[in-house]
């Protein structure tokens, strides 16, 4: 990608090109005060931009379009002044103002361009790049450009066949290297994309370009992620930010962390990612982080501080456009709305409070089936998207997740995604097999899933196809495995938890009070009568420990660790007063045991 | 089918409407013209099932469990089009169960006032009250302060406006039943009302006349009382969310005229309005000054005896204001745009030598574009250091206006602590600055500031918590310099952020909006000070908004884009010269053409208000104890109804052949209305029990017109023609 650079003075020597000489006419007296003339209106226009006094320059360039409104650069100049300050409808009008008079106009052209993706306007941009393309075939600047807008308009054939040909004709040009490595990366070649990436990054190297081999580093870093190359991906990471100090760096190596199910490494890399982000994806990730570990107010904040950002500028620079950004935050409020409603039941409450906890539990739970719903819309315009541009894989992968809640339709997606996918990648059968798993509610496939994920990189799958396997799980049945499960479980996330509604087995010994046992199972508890005998150990056996002393005391204990997380004064009258009591142990216990400090 | 006669059709238009909104609420996955089958649908099956004569809660389980079925069986039916494509089935599931789902409590709700009240018509009152609550709820969420349910404000009155109106028309209807029913007539609201009228006699309500009146008694007070339910609650939280001292005007904001000390505020970062600026780098924008103070009410806006009035309203054309001629200052032009602003309300730096409304361009997202100029004061501010009060000079205060602007709470203990601040300083400006520093320095910001135990909010702060929002140390500040006789008041208005300027246009928030002060100087006018510390409280975060960029460079292109200019208004004129029928008729035009812009609404509203008058005039001249004037009236009356329903009396026609051939064609018959005035007009006696006939048969007549049809019955309420004058 080449955009974003001009500087002022490179509109100077534009000047002096023969291009220019051309738009001011035959070299004659006259004509050379004119031209003097003109060079001094866009000099006066550059020292007031200098001089931040960008109304003056404004004024200075539209007088001088108003006398010589032949003389192009004019509309360049004031084209980039509009881009320089975000002002992209403005840029595109004075680039447009100026291609009307010179419709092949390089500088104009691609200024419009850049304006246009700027705008979102995905399309329209790489529509004049291919003018620009046509006028100029051999710019490798210009196929670059057009192989990123092939790109972000899911043409990857075509920006593949037009990179592949334009790094023969241009072997040193290491930004003709990236784009093809992105477009392969986006058409699932993880060879032939690494390859590029590994090219592009030698040839920087070569030129001492830091900060190309930062994004190019972060690229490198993002492919091994999604072909599950993690140890690489963190290299790759750690080196771009070596480059290049950018916010995207930290991203990148965060998301592996989350991956990880280390909070606060992930934490701590999105942290400095923020600090120097102009977009807003350091905080998407970071509510992603939040959601995955059951901070669900912090997450919803972060999200809805995201969704009030409107400036969608960002997005020419990355992978992404309006509607797939959308789509991440429809998807993650979906999920927060969801948890949030299921977080209830795990907090309960007695007496009115409990009639509006209920009626929480049924908002929240609306909220969440329709931000899911608007997720699903979206996700299956981008499969079409994706599908009408002969992307057949990325098309059947969002088919699917639109179409999860109908079964046999999803089913069928799956298998298409599935047969399309592991030809590519055959590592990836093992994602297939969760979502298998989580579609067909088959728990044999879900044990499966667990033992195939990586571990410790892919935790977070593990967690994921071990919190399904243990919701289709009859814990008095199969009471050994599940409480193994659940430790399993707890050790990688203990928030979710409170995202799902898996019963959480404790074993109460001593004298728990009448209601506390129908307390605790309605909190999403699963309360496990210790034997007379003493309490139970072995396999077994659940972790904690909830014991009730004869004195009116209740206490937590930690088997692992042997200490005592907290103990409470049950004391309680009558039997409303004993169910209050409980209501707040369960809180507390919900508290103590699943949020992280 | 007797259902779609109008009162029910009104009915389910209206719930129909009730569903629009709600589409508009979930636009996101409600398909309006699915939500449309899906009503019809709906509708059918109730009607089918209310026809079916099971009990109404089997016609309610088997309507639900219909509609269950059908959105249950869709899904499969869909999946036999993967056939022809594999992505429409897809595509069709999404829609359908977006539509569906949100929308089937509806349905079945809507559903159960129809079977209800076509078996109990009496219903009809409570369903318009149930309405009335569903239509609350759903504007319930408008609460955010924006009234953002269409996009634009003046949406959502036109869409409250036609609600009423539907309303309205239901109750009309509701009442002319009434009145048909307390005449021994069977009304069709359903398959077998009059049948089960003859079963039933209480169905038929024989008595409770009138009730079309009674019900709007007892409705319109509901109506009010919602809208002030939904007004409170958007002016409170409004007043609430924005600092505590901006308050909603019909959609839009301005300024209070007082400024009460909230225990606890929030912020919206929404944009109100945006400032181009040229010269100078004054900061602050005054919408008011708060001259007046009262211990129990704080600040409020009051001018000082025998000075002028703050300039507050945008001026048609250009204005010229007075200049004192203040020393110091420097020239400021300002741009105004306005976006969720009062277009009326003028906001200026402090102090503005003219104003020029400019013009806006078609399609402008501003409701309001106005340039001022004013002469600023630019810091710093050496020379008004030098300055002593006892210095004689122009512009002073006159006595009455300095007594006025150092009165204060009288409470010895802010009195205290002023004396105690500035013991030992002589200098005016230093003992000035030294109040501004303590509150600065020695307190927090801070949105909470927390409930005073004996109600004084302004002590607590200064004396207990010292943390408080702007207003706080505003107030403060104010009352300090006060209780040591110098002159201060509060202003209020909004601050610009210097480095937040794209191309020399200035975003303003609404949680810019802020109070100051502003102290006397002599020679050089009022200076303002900022008291409000910059430390925020302990255990406080400041989460000021931040502007949205896409939002704002948008407005900044559209003004960049667009041509403005000094609107034509009314004129050029200066302040002196204002009053007299100049300015009245300013004003008038100036309201005019403010109130023209809303033509779609005021010309059906004038409409509608003309044939209330016309009705209320009918009423008021049949008080004439002349019983055959009376007649006549009723007379002339039966006739613009007639016509109005298109049976008009011909040129040539006698009243008793009018009568005659609309007798002979079947229609409604006014030929004993038609006797009855021939004897009123021709006869030598007319007596009262005539003219009761006379009412008896004039009700008759006009029921029989309303009655024939839906469309007759609107074309007699709404028609043109009965502001027609006919001949008797």
């Amino acid at each position: 990608m080449r955009f974003g650079l001009i500087a002022a003075g490179v509109l100077l020597l534009g000047l002096l090109s023969p291009a220019a000489a051309q738009e001011t006419g035959p070299v004659t007296a006259d004509s050379w005060g004119l031209r003097n003339e003109r060079i001094q209106i866009l000099e006066e226009a550059q020292d007031a931009r200098q001089q931040e006094r960008n109304e003056l320059a404004v004024e200075i360039l539209e007088d001088g379009i108003t006398r010589y409104p032949e003389f192009i650069p004019f509309y360049r100049q004031l084209g980039e002044l509009y881009e320089e300050k975000e002002l992209y409808r403005l840029a595109s009008d004075e680039y447009r103002r100026g291609l009307a008079r010179a419709p092949e106009d390089n500088g104009l052209l691609s200024g419009l361009s850049r304006a246009q993706g700027y705008l979102g306007e995905d399309e329209r941009a790489y529509e004049l790049l291919v003018r620009l393309h046509e006028l100029n075939p051999d710019d490798p600047g210009v196929i670059s450009d057009l192989g990123w807008s092939c790109f972000k308009t899911f043409r990857l054939e075509e920006g593949i066949k037009l990179l592949e040909e334009a790094v023969k004709a241009h072997p040193d040009d290491e930004a003709l290297y990236m784009t093809l490595g992105t477009l392969h990366s986006g058409a699932y070649h993880y060879q032939a994309s690494r390859k590029a990436y590994l090219q592009s990054i030698a040839l920087a190297l070569d030129s001492g370009y830091r900060s190309f081999l930062a994004v190019a580093y972060y690229n490198l870093s993002l492919l091994e992620h999604d072909f599950s190359h993690y140890e690489r991906a963190l290299e790759y990471s750690t080196k771009s930010l070596e480059y290049g100090d950018r916010s995207a760096g930290y991203i990148a190596r965060g998301e592996l962390y989350m991956s990880r199910l280390d909070y606060r490494t992930a934490s701590a890399e999105f942290l400095k990612a923020y600090t120097d982000d102009s977009t807003p994806l350091a905080l998407v990730s970071r509510a992603e982080l939040f959601l995955e570990f059951g901070l669900l107010d912090k997450a919803l904040a972060l999200v809805r501080d995201v969704q009030e950002r409107d400036d969608g500028a960002w997005m020419y620079r990355f992978g992404t456009d309006r509607l797939r950004h959308q789509l991440v935050l429809q998807g993650l409020l979906g999920e927060i709305y969801t948890a949030m409603s299921r977080r209830e039941s795990r907090y309960p409450q007695t007496g009115l409070a409990r009639l509006r906890s209920m009626a929480g539990e049924l908002l929240y739970s609306l909220r969440g089936w329709y931000h899911r719903l608007r997720m699903r819309k979206l996700q299956e315009r981008v499969a079409r998207l994706n599908g009408e541009k002969g992307n057949r894989l990325e098309a059947a992968v969002r088919f699917y997740e639109a179409a999860v809640p109908y079964r046999s339709l999803a089913r069928g997606y799956l298998e298409t995604s599935q047969r399309l996918e592991t030809a590519l990648i055959p590592d990836s059968r093992r994602f297939y097999i969760l979502e298998e798993g989580i579609l067909e509610k088959d728990p044999a496939l879900l044990r499966k899933a667990v033992t195939e994920f990586d571990d410790p990189w892919e935790s977070r799958y593990r967690a994921e196809a071990l919190g399904h396997w243990l919701l289709l799980l009859d814990p008095s049945a199969r009471r050994e495995a599940y409480i193994e499960g659940v430790d399993q479980l707890y050790r990688l996330n203990p928030g979710l938890f409170l995202r799902r509604e898996i019963a959480f087995p404790l074993e109460v010994a001593g004298a728990p009070p009448g209601p506390a046992l129908r307390v605790l199972r309605r909190a999403g508890f699963l309360p496990l009568i210790a034997p007379e005998t003493g309490p139970e150990t072995g396999p077994g056996a659940p972790r904690f420990m909830l014991f009730f002393s004869s004195d009116g005391f209740c206490r937590l204990t930690d088997r692992d660790t042997d200490k005592t997380l907290f103990s409470k004064d049950f004391t309680a009258g009558n039997r409303r007063q004993q169910r209050a009591a409980a209501a707040e142990l369960c809180r507390e216990l919900t508290d103590r045991l699943f949020l992280l400090e | 089918m007797p259902f779609f006669k109008s009162r029910n059709s009104l009915f389910s238009a209206a719930h129909f409407f009730l569903l629009f909104i709600y589409q508009r609420q979930l636009s996101g996955i409600l398909s309006l013209p699915l939500l449309f089958v899906l009503f019809s649908l709906s509708l059918l099956v109730a009607l089918g099932l209310e026809r079916s004569g099971l009990r109404l809660v089997w016609v309610l389980l088997a309507h639900g469990a219909l509609l269950g079925g059908i959105y249950l069986a869709a899904i499969p039916l869909f999946q036999l089009l993967a056939a022809v494509n594999d992505e429409l089935p897809l595509l069709l599931a999404l829609i359908w169960e977006g539509t569906f789902l949100p929308a089937l409590p509806f349905l079945i709700l809507f559903a159960l006032f129809s079977v209800i009240r076509i078996r109990h018509p009496r219903c009809g009152r409570v369903e318009i009250l149930l309405m009335l609550v569903c239509w609350t709820l759903l504007f319930w969420n408008q609460g955010d302060y924006g009234a953002r349910l269409f996009g634009h404000p003046t949406g959502t009155g036109a869409a409250a406006f036609l609600f009423v109106l539907l309303v309205l028309g239901l109750l009309s209807l509701i009442q002319r039943d009434s009145g048909r029913k307390s005449r021994g007539e069977t009304v069709a609201c359903g398959r077998d009302s009059s049948s089960t009228a003859r079963k039933k006699p209480w169905r038929t309500a024989q008595g409770w006349p009138g009730s079309g009146r009674r019900a709007l008694l007892w409705l319109l007070p509901l109506l009010l009382l919602a809208a002030v339910f939904l007004l409170g609650r958007y002016r409170e939280g409004a007043v609430v969310q924005s600092g505590g001292l901006v308050k909603p005007t019909l959609f839009r904001f301005d300024f209070s005229d007082y400024v009460k000390l909230e225990t606890e505020i929030a912020m919206n970062n929404d944009l109100v309005l945006l400032v181009k600026r040229r010269g100078g780098s004054a900061h602050l924008i005054r919408r008011y000054v708060l001259g007046g103070y009262e211990r129990r009410k704080g600040f409020y806006r009051e001018k000082a005896p025998g000075e002028r009035a703050v300039i507050d309203k945008i001026p048609d054309g250009r204005r010229l204001y007075p200049d004192p001629g203040y020393e110091g200052r420097s020239v400021t032009e300002q741009e105004y745009f306005l976006i969720n602003f009062d277009p009326g309300s003028l906001l200026a730096m402090n102090y503005p030598v003219e104003a020029v409304s400019l013009t806006n361009w078609e399609g402008s997202s501003f409701l309001k574009n106005y340039r001022v100029t004013s002469r600023t004061i630019e810091l710093p501010l050496w020379d008004i250091a030098e300055w002593q009060p006892d210095q004689a000079g122009k512009n002073a205060l006159s006595p009455a206006a300095r007594e006025f602007y150092t009165r204060w709470s009288g409470d010895p203990r802010i009195r205290e602590l002023a004396r105690e601040l500035t013991s030992g300083i002589p200098g005016y400006y230093d003992r000035v600055m030294t109040i501004l520093y303590h509150l600065k320095e020695n307190y927090y910001y801070s949105l909470k500031p927390g409930v005073a135990a004996d109600g004084n909010q302004l002590n607590h702060f200064l004396f207990e918590n010292k943390r408080g929002y702007c207003s706080y140390f505003a107030f403060s500040m104010a009352l300090l310099c006060r209780s040591l006789g110098i002159p201060a008041r509060v202003a209020v208005g909004f601050f610009i952020d210097p480095a937040s300027a794209v191309m020399g246009v200035y975003p303003v928030r609404a949680d810019m909006a802020h109070a100051w002060v502003e102290v006397f100087f002599g020679p050089y006018g009022w200076i303002e000070f900022d008291p409000t510390s910059e430390r925020m409280a302990p255990g406080e975060s400041a989460e000021w908004g931040q502007v949205d960029g896409g939002e704002y460079r948008r407005y900044v292109e559209e003004i960049l884009q667009n041509e403005y200019a000094p609107s034509p208004g009314i004129g050029h004129s200066t302040e002196p010269g204002e009053g007299g029928a100049e300015a009245w008729y300013r004003r008038i035009a100036g309201s005019v053409k403010g109130l023209a812009r809303f033509w779609y609404l005021i010309l059906p509203l004038c409409y509608v208000f003309l044939l209330l008058a016309r009705r209320l005039l009918f009423r008021f001249r049949l008080r004439t104890p002349d019983p055959r004037r009376r007649l006549l009236l009723l007379l002339r009356e039966a006739l613009t109804l007639a016509a109005a329903a298109g049976r008009e009396r011909r040129r040539s026609e006698s009243l008793l052949e009018w009568a005659r051939r609309l007798r002979r064609g079947g229609g409604p018959d006014p030929l004993s209305l038609a006797e009855l005035g021939e004897a009123a007009l021709y006869a030598p006696a007319f007596q009262t029990g005539e003219y009761r006939r006379g009412v008896n048969a004039f009700h008759r007549f006009r029921a029989d017109l309303a009655g024939t049809s839906r469309l007759q019955s609107l074309r007699l309420l709404l028609s043109p023609r009965l502001f027609r004058r006919v001949r008797l």
